[in-house]
């Protein structure tokens, strides 16, 4: 599964970080803004791109932006 | 999927009476610190609530509301058949809290009453079910009461839910009418599977209340709360919604044959900012269609569509609106309204008899 730059800007704007600092290998737990908020946008932008849910467990076995996207799509 | 067809029964009035108390949710520095809090509110969109007091009930409210409603419109008590009541806080366990709405509001003994129980879908439900009795021949007019008081049933050491829930009540009037040219339509869904998402455990008949029901305990993300308070698992509702909202919209819209565009006013249940705003994208609303009442009100659970619709004081007149609820259940429910003329009488306060 593609991980397009467009969606890695999505997530920065999410995260509040400068463009081009979220690459599929950050881990987003680690980023200052990672709160029930940023989580929901999360959600919403994954729904958007690849059209899945992140469930709880998605979440909690998910490190990095690839293993989310990995995870859901095996879900 | 159960879709529901009305011809020759229109909404013809609605208002809404909510706690004359005014919580800014600014003020909710000892719930959050002061920058997670301006996030949070900006999120979930709610600035203000109102909040009732000790002795002030749902059932109050919302005969508030329909005294008003009533008095509004000039009403004569026998031409109301039914009382319907949905609420998940009213006032007792036994009996039904709509026999004594019949009683408070001077309505004849002939009244049929029935209490409803249902969440934040709770309105679409129960217009459905008014639709259904006033359409049967002996009922012409039903009144619709639908009202909450979430902040009894809810910790305010809450992040979650403290800051999100608003009480009201609220009133809406049902008519057969002699227009059959007005078509109403339903579609309504549950998926129990998803029980657990929002729930208060204790206090029913599967886990009866005990000594230990009270105690207050920190739950997850440091929320402290009793099990005879409600829980909600944010995401997995989140998720819900995502999946099965537009969806139902959509199919609303396949059953009249109309496209989005055909529709002059959206009226979502409450949930959050976050999520209408979700939605109005997702779905390519036209965002000056979409009529909210959070930022003032809160999520008032089932009654948090009546009051978006009792605002403004006027007349809707031959428009096309469509509601959406969604929420604990799982239930979730759409319908598409076509509006003869519908009286708008507005949200009252209520003082209380304090």
């Amino acid at each position: 599964m593609e991980i397009t730059n467009d969606f890695l800007n999505e997530l920065d704007d999410i995260f509040e970080v400068e463009l081009g600092t979220i690459k599929p290998n950050t881990t987003f737990k680690d980023l200052d803004e990672w709160d029930s908020v940023t989580l929901l946008s999360l959600v919403a932008v994954f729904e958007e791109e690849y059209g899945v849910v992140l469930s709880n467990d998605i979440i909690d076995k998910s490190y990095t932006i690839l293993e989310l996207v990995e995870n859901s799509m095996n879900s | 999927m159960a879709d529901l067809s009305f011809k020759g029964v229109e909404i013809i009035g609605i208002a809404s009476a909510v706690p004359e108390s005014i919580h800014d949710n600014r003020e909710l520095t000892s719930l959050l610190p002061e920058d997670e809090l301006e996030k949070v509110i900006s999120n979930i969109g709610v600035r203000q609530r109102r909040i009732a007091s000790k002795s002030t009930t749902s059932v109050d409210l919302c005969i508030a509301a329909a005294k008003h409603l009533l008095g509004e419109m000039k009403v004569e008590k026998d031409e109301i058949n039914m009382v319907l009541f949905l609420s998940q806080t009213p006032d007792h366990i036994i009996p039904a809290s709509s026999p004594f709405i019949q009683n408070e509001l001077g309505l004849p003994t002939s009244t049929a009453c029935i209490d409803l129980s249902l969440a934040c879908s709770g309105y679409v439900y129960a217009l459905s079910t008014a639709f259904s009795y006033a359409q049967t021949s002996g009922v012409g007019k039903v009144l619709l009461l639908v009202g909450e008081v979430f902040s009894k049933i809810v910790s305010r050491e809450d992040r979650v839910n403290w800051p999100l829930y608003g009480d009201g009540g609220t009133a809406t009037l049902i008519s057969r009418t002699i227009n059959n040219d007005k078509k109403s339509t339903f579609s309504l869904f549950s998926d129990g599977s998803g029980f657990k998402s929002i729930l208060i455990p204790d206090g029913g008949s599967r886990l009866p209340i005990s000594k230990e029901s009270f105690c207050v305990t920190e739950r997850e993300n440091g929320n402290r709360r009793s099990d005879t308070q409600l829980y909600m698992d944010g995401l997995e509702v989140f998720n819900f919604t995502l999946r099965n909202v537009p969806k139902s919209v959509k199919h609303q819209l396949n059953v009249r044959g109309i496209s989005i565009d055909d529709i002059d006013r959206f009226y979502f249940h409450q949930a959050n900012q976050f999520m209408i705003d979700f939605f109005v994208k997702k779905l390519k609303i036209d965002s000056t269609k979409v009529y909210n009442s959070i930022s003032k009100f809160g999520n008032v659970s089932s009654a948090s569509i009546p009051i978006t619709m009792s605002q403004n004081v006027g007349a809707i007149e031959d428009e096309r609106i469509m509601l959406i609820g969604f929420g604990a259940g799982l239930s979730w429910a759409s319908a598409i309204i076509d509006v003869g003329s519908l009286s708008v009488k507005g949200c009252i306060n209520y003082a209380g008899n304090e």
